[in-house]
């Protein structure tokens, strides 16, 4: 009864198109996400947990979890910490300081910043390959100060700096929205009570920007986790992270290799929604995620 | 009283535009200093300077006789009470109000200073709302008990009551200046309202073009205008040329009047102000001058009428009912007459041809024009009450 009472108050909100102009509009939509989104994510639980007969397994699952697997899921993970980490010690003083300026001059900084966005992922990462290599020009430039060729590529080290360098504008760009949006009043307030520049900073500028720190985590360690390319070509195919492992797996194109890319594929999921809902559970407090 | 805060030849200007000239104030400790002017006349660059937020271009700004013009905003005696309050959205009632103690004094005592802070602004049981869960009043009471929990020298105050609705503004107004009287601490109030201005103060200090226009008691700012746009910005006046034939006898309308001011050159040109309420409607045969009514509006405490004098329209606040279009003799008694000299806003403000509320000249849509083209305004309801409440008050004196 009380189902029945509380039912107009939604049926006001409704359009007042006729249901089967809704469904045909809306029909494409639902193909697609049905296609493209909802079918693979049915293929990938299927073979997580179906051997090649087709009964329900666990052996998939538990093989991710054996030690050759887990080495690689467990680098995945310790490389995109590290590139997050290292993207937001970066974008923060960096959103900070472009906010400063004057606005005009604040939207050219952020062309400045989209702009090596507008080049394919794979060619800003095969040009920093080059720009790495031993006989690269930043050995050249380190030569000239007397510094010996160092190897970059092959490391964890030039995959960790791949990813920032293609990720950090996903951190700077939405920490930078939400601290240009916090009222100047604020940080004014803030030095009429006493704060020096830095105690603003942090008593004041940061709490209010966490909505943007949670996007900017997001943005950033869900491609560094599940990225393939940039560890790949940075360690010519010898550092292999997650993505890598899957791809490998998925074009062997047999049943068995699809179970455990499947597999894997599987516990990455679980880890992405995972340290989402960690990381939205503090964006919820100021009101949601700012993408 | 010592001088607590002393601006010296202060001129401050923003992209070429000046907003300050050569400007020249002190404050006393434990006033209530009021800065009362129009939207861009300069009072909150003033504010800001002594709060620390702008620097002055030349000039000096003094504390306790100290140079503090490079003394940055954290480090000085002063707190704020921001325009729409400026509390800090992620932190609760209690924690905007501690703000100031945090990391600086014991727990026990914040929590002990925050209770005495939440008991003068009548918001215990408070502590632990949402900021933004508060209604307007409430958040400004937050706002002044965390301006006021450091026991600051001198408290500014923008525009503190300019969001709240009538009824909230008067009863803030009392409870501001009975903080101030408790607490002895400088008040530095922001208005363009001119009303509370003259209901608090202890001093005004009219501004408009970055310059100060006057400074006085309410009294002296309200009865000894210094210039036109003194008499105009603050009630309403009458401002008509008039020529000073000699001491305490003043020629205007074509006739001499009698008053009570003198000092003036021989026929020297002045403004001569007349308050609305100061005039007497009486019989034709008794009148010193004859007007005829243009426009009645009732004001529930008085009628304004609007009455053309040889052309020139005065407003006429009066009891006695007159009807449109009937011709009436006006009277005027020697001390309802003020001479000011004439200034740079002389004839351009005073008649009331084409009268308009001051505080919202320009941003009211309400305006109509009158056959010769010229705005009209509506008597909004809201000017209709400051009106009849300053008569009111008036009527106490």
């Amino acid at each position: 009864m009380t189902g029945q009472t509380l039912a107009p108050a939604p049926r006001v909100r409704q359009s007042r198109k006729p249901a089967i102009v809704r469904a045909v509009t809306v029909a494409p939509h639902g193909l697609w996400c049905l296609l493209f989104i909802l079918a693979p994510l049915v293929f990938v639980v299927y073979y997580t947990f179906t051997d090649p007969d087709g009964a329900f397994t666990t052996a998939n699952l538990a093989n991710v979890f054996s030690a050759s697997y887990f080495a690689v899921l467990k680098r995945s993970v310790l490389l995109a910490l590290e590139s997050t980490a290292i993207c937001l010690f970066l974008a923060y003083p960096l959103a900070l300081a472009i906010a400063k300026l004057k606005p005009r001059n604040q939207s050219l900084v952020i062309l400045l910043l989209m702009l090596p966005m507008w080049i394919n992922l794979l060619i800003r990462t095969y040009s920093l390959k080059l720009l790495l290599e031993v006989n690269g020009p930043l050995n050249d430039f380190l030569g000239l100060f007397g510094i010996k060729p160092i190897r970059f590529l092959n490391s964890e080290f030039a995959i960790v700096l791949g990813m920032v360098y293609n990720y950090l504008p996903y951190m700077i760009l939405p920490i930078y929205s939400v601290i240009a949006k916090i009222d100047p009043r604020l940080k004014e307030a803030a030095q009429d009570l006493g704060c020096n520049g830095f105690q603003t900073i942090f008593r004041v500028v940061l709490p209010l920007s966490v909505s943007g720190i949670v996007s900017g985590i997001t943005m950033v360690f869900v491609p560094s986790i599940s990225t393939f390319f940039i560890s790949k070509s940075l360690s010519d195919g010898r550092i292999r992270l997650i993505g890598d492992v899957i791809e490998q797996r998925i074009s062997l194109h047999n049943v068995a290799s699809y179970e455990i890319g499947s597999a894997l594929s599987f516990v990455l999921m679980i880890l992405i929604i995972v340290s989402m809902l960690i990381t939205n559970r503090f964006g919820d407090k100021d009101g949601g995620v700012v993408l | 009283m010592n001088k607590l805060i002393e601006l010296k030849g202060i001129t401050k200007s923003f992209d070429g535009e000046v907003v300050l000239s050569d400007m020249n104030l002190y404050i006393r400790d434990r006033e209530f200093v009021t800065l009362l002017g129009p939207s861009g006349c300069g009072k909150t660059t003033t504010l800001r300077l002594i709060g620390g937020f702008e620097t002055p271009d030349c000039g000096d700004i003094l504390f306790d006789g100290e140079r503090i013009n490079d003394v940055p905003a954290y480090k000085r005696q002063v707190n704020t009470v921001f325009q729409r309050y400026a509390l800090f959205p992620h932190l609760n009632v209690f924690d905007n109000i501690a703000f100031a103690l945090k990391h600086k004094v014991p727990k026990d005592e914040i929590k002990s200073r925050v209770d005495e802070m939440l008991n003068m602004v009548a918001l215990r049981g408070f502590e632990h709302r949402n900021v933004n869960s508060l209604s307007g009043g409430q958040q400004q009471r937050v706002a002044i008990a965390r301006a006021l929990i450091n026991r600051p020298r001198v408290l500014l105050l923008d525009e503190p009551l300019g969001a709240l609705d009538l009824k909230l503004r008067k009863d803030m107004q009392f409870e501001l200046k009975n903080i101030q009287q408790a607490t002895g601490i400088t008040f530095i109030y922001v208005t363009h309202d001119q009303e509370e201005a003259l209901s608090m103060s202890d001093t005004i200090v009219v501004m408009q073009n970055g310059k100060i226009q006057q400074i006085g008691t309410p009294t002296d700012v309200y009865n000894e205008p210094k210039n036109a746009f003194v008499a105009d910005f603050i009630g309403e006046s009458n401002i008509v040329d008039g020529v000073m034939r000699e001491d305490r006898k003043v020629f205007f309308d074509g006739r001499v009047f009698d008053c009570l001011d003198g000092g003036f050159e021989k026929n020297e040109p002045v403004d001569v102000v007349i308050r609305p309420e100061d005039v007497d409607v009486v019989p034709l045969d008794r009148g010193m001058l004859r007007g005829h009514v243009t426009k009645v509006t009732f004001k529930g405490v008085h009628y304004e009428i609007i009455v053309d004098v040889n052309g020139f329209m005065w407003m006429i606040q009066t009891t006695d009912y007159v009807g449109v279009d009937s011709d009436i003799g006006i009277y005027i008694e020697p001390d309802a007459i003020h001479i000011m000299k004439k200034s740079e806003f002389s004839g351009t403000i005073g008649d009331y041809s084409s009268f308009s509320d001051e505080m919202d000249e320009i941003s009211n849509p309400d305006v109509e024009l009158d056959e010769h083209g010229n705005v009209i305004e509506r008597f909004d309801s809201d000017a209709g009450d400051s009106d009849s409440d300053k008569a009111a008050e008036e009527g106490e004196r």
